[in-house]
């Protein structure tokens, strides 16, 4: 079988493992609702811009912790070692890349309905938002993928996922919440085009890099 | 002995820049102690300079200082009335009343021969252009622009905090050489699973994470003395925390795993992974536009190079960075010697 088919067929297990499980979706989603919720009330009143962005990632950022930290710690031993027989390392690695990547993506999307809804949406330039959070979920998707693919041979720790995690993403996260500062402020494209450039490359590196590194990482 | 050539070469250039790096004196230069805002009455103005470094009254003959207000095109000079030399350091200039102004700031220059030129830019300033302004023009004799011996320049809130250009810097460029022989240690391991190359790498991962602690030591001394805070918001600033958080985590991770190769394989992944993030974080987003950096060459900042970087400090700055990195990879090889015979104690 090709890459790209082996591919095809491991995001489809992906898919089936979370229509058996249901509860992992939703989990996550359940956890952006509540932490919304958490904001709210702490805040009150949220029209500061700064302060709504940065909460906006903030929550991202664990919801996309939470999220993908599961992607290698559910498996059992005897179904990796099942995958490891059968299946290209890049292949898995692709299918659970775009796999986290679709489900951070509907997650960041859900989680900005629910953040305009509950608490408010301030930004003028709404297609420089919406492209930046895209961007931003797929980066952190890529990243926390290969994060939790090193936590799982470290005996699956929660806290070493974000000890590793957190330094990792950050460089992406703050391009990213630079980048949503300026679409909520309403400039032009012209003006955040390099701040584009930076995050669209972070996703690139960080995707090749995980890419290529997957492989030994895999082995055991 | 062949062999430790390097060593020699780094004790050497150390030595160069301890010795010449403290030795060397500040050029000649001056701050004014008085009211800096001119007054707009028509009244004598009296400026008082306090001099660093300088010898005024041993120079008093040639002595001379002026006023410099930029017109549309070239400068007017305003010589005082009176001058009042009355140490090496102190002087007082009483400028003859105003009435004219061409532009609102003006720089103070004092000469005399062993000194040379000095100049404070936008020194006075007034807060009013219709009345006030200084007319007398005067040519003042300049015979040497720069002082009789050899000196780091005068500058602005750095003063003598400039030396610490040979110790703070370097210790980044010493971090960075070693993590960047950490990584090119992680792919050899990687290429062929020696775990030779994994203690290497550890030792160099450990070595830079003390010069990065030394840089960032250096950089809170430095940043109280000229921008009055042990710890800024500073891009750079929290980019090289994050770095050092990512490093203590690989130490976490390695402590994590017990079988040598799969530890050494997976902190060889997550070293390359962290490192790649830290060029990222320290090289790159600190040098674009709007994000607030203090530092030279961020943020929009002129770099070193452009204009900080006397000609004077750069070959001792040099031999620092040099000195520094081969101090570093000499720490990193004694570490390395260290651990190979503690490892050779457990097994026998």
């Amino acid at each position: 079988m090709s890459l790209l088919s082996q591919t095809a067929s491991l995001i489809k297990r992906e898919i089936l493992l979370e229509q058996r499980q249901k509860y992992a979706f939703y989990g996550v989603l359940l956890f952006v609702v509540s932490t919304v919720f958490v904001a709210k009330f702490s805040f009150k009143v949220l029209n500061d811009f700064p302060t709504w962005n940065a909460l906006f990632w903030i929550i991202l950022l664990f919801a996309s912790v939470t999220g993908v930290a599961r992607s290698f710690a559910q498996e059992t031993k005897g179904r990796l070692l099942y995958l490891y027989t059968i299946a290209d390392p890049r292949a898995i690695f692709l299918a659970k890349l775009i796999y986290n990547s679709i489900l951070m993506v509907i997650l960041g999307f859900l989680g900005l309905a629910i953040f305009s809804f509950l608490v408010s949406y301030p930004v003028q330039n709404s297609g420089m938002f919406l492209v930046t959070l895209f961007l931003g979920c797929t980066g952190l998707a890529a990243a926390f993928t290969m994060i939790s693919a090193i936590a799982s041979k470290a005996g699956n720790n929660f806290t070493l996922m974000a000890i590793l995690g957190f330094p990792v993403v950050l460089p992406l996260l703050l391009a990213a919440i630079k980048l949503s500062k300026f679409a909520g402020d309403g400039l032009p494209w012209s003006v955040t085009s390099t701040y584009l450039g930076v995050l669209a490359a972070l996703n690139v590196v960080i995707i090749a890099l995980a890419y290529l590194l997957f492989p030994y990482l895999w082995r055991d | 002995m062949k062999r430790n050539w390097w060593k020699f070469l780094c004790i050497l250039l150390l030595a160069f820049t301890f010795f010449a790096g403290i030795i060397t004196p500040l050029a000649p230069g001056f701050l004014i102690t008085s009211n800096t805002i001119l007054p707009t009455y028509s009244a004598p103005f009296t400026v008082k300079i306090l001099g660093y470094n300088t010898r005024f009254k041993e120079n008093e003959k040639s002595f001379s200082a002026w006023l410099t207000n930029w017109d549309d095109k070239q400068a007017v000079n305003t010589c005082p009335d009176n001058v009042m030399i009355i140490d090496d350091n102190h002087a007082e200039l009483t400028f003859p009343p105003t009435s004219r102004l061409d532009s609102m700031f003006f720089g103070i220059s004092v000469y005399n021969d062993a000194d040379g030129k000095m100049y404070t830019h936008s020194a006075i300033f007034t807060s009013d252009t219709m009345h006030g302004g200084l007319v007398q023009s005067c040519k003042p004799v300049v015979k040497n622009a720069k002082a009789d011996h050899f000196s780091f320049p005068f500058r602005d809130i750095l003063y003598e905090s400039m030396r610490n250009l040979f110790f703070h810097v370097p210790m980044w460029f010493a971090m960075i050489a070693l993590l960047t022989w950490a990584i090119w240690n992680n792919f050899k391991y990687l290429r062929g699973f020696d775990l030779k190359y994994d203690a290497r790498a550890n030792q160099a991962v450990n070595t830079a994470l003390l010069f990065g602690m030394l840089g960032l030591i250096t950089g809170s001394l430095w940043a109280r003395a000229t921008w009055g805070a042990w710890w800024v918001d500073d891009v750079k600033l929290n980019g090289t925390a994050i770095t050092m958080l990512a490093y203590l985590a690989y130490f976490v991770l390695r402590n994590s795993l017990d079988d040598e190769q799969k530890r050494a394989r997976v902190t060889a992944i997550y070293s390359i992974f962290a490192y790649v993030m830290m060029i990222v974080l320290i090289g790159i987003l600190p040098r674009l536009q709007s994000s607030d950096s203090l530092h030279p060459g961020n943020g929009g900042n002129p770099a070193f190079s452009n204009y900080d970087l006397d000609n004077s400090l750069r070959p001792i700055f040099y031999s620092a960075v040099l000195g520094w990195i081969l101090l570093s990879f000499w720490i990193y090889s004694l570490r390395l010697r260290i651990t190979a015979l503690q490892e050779k104690n457990t097994e026998a």
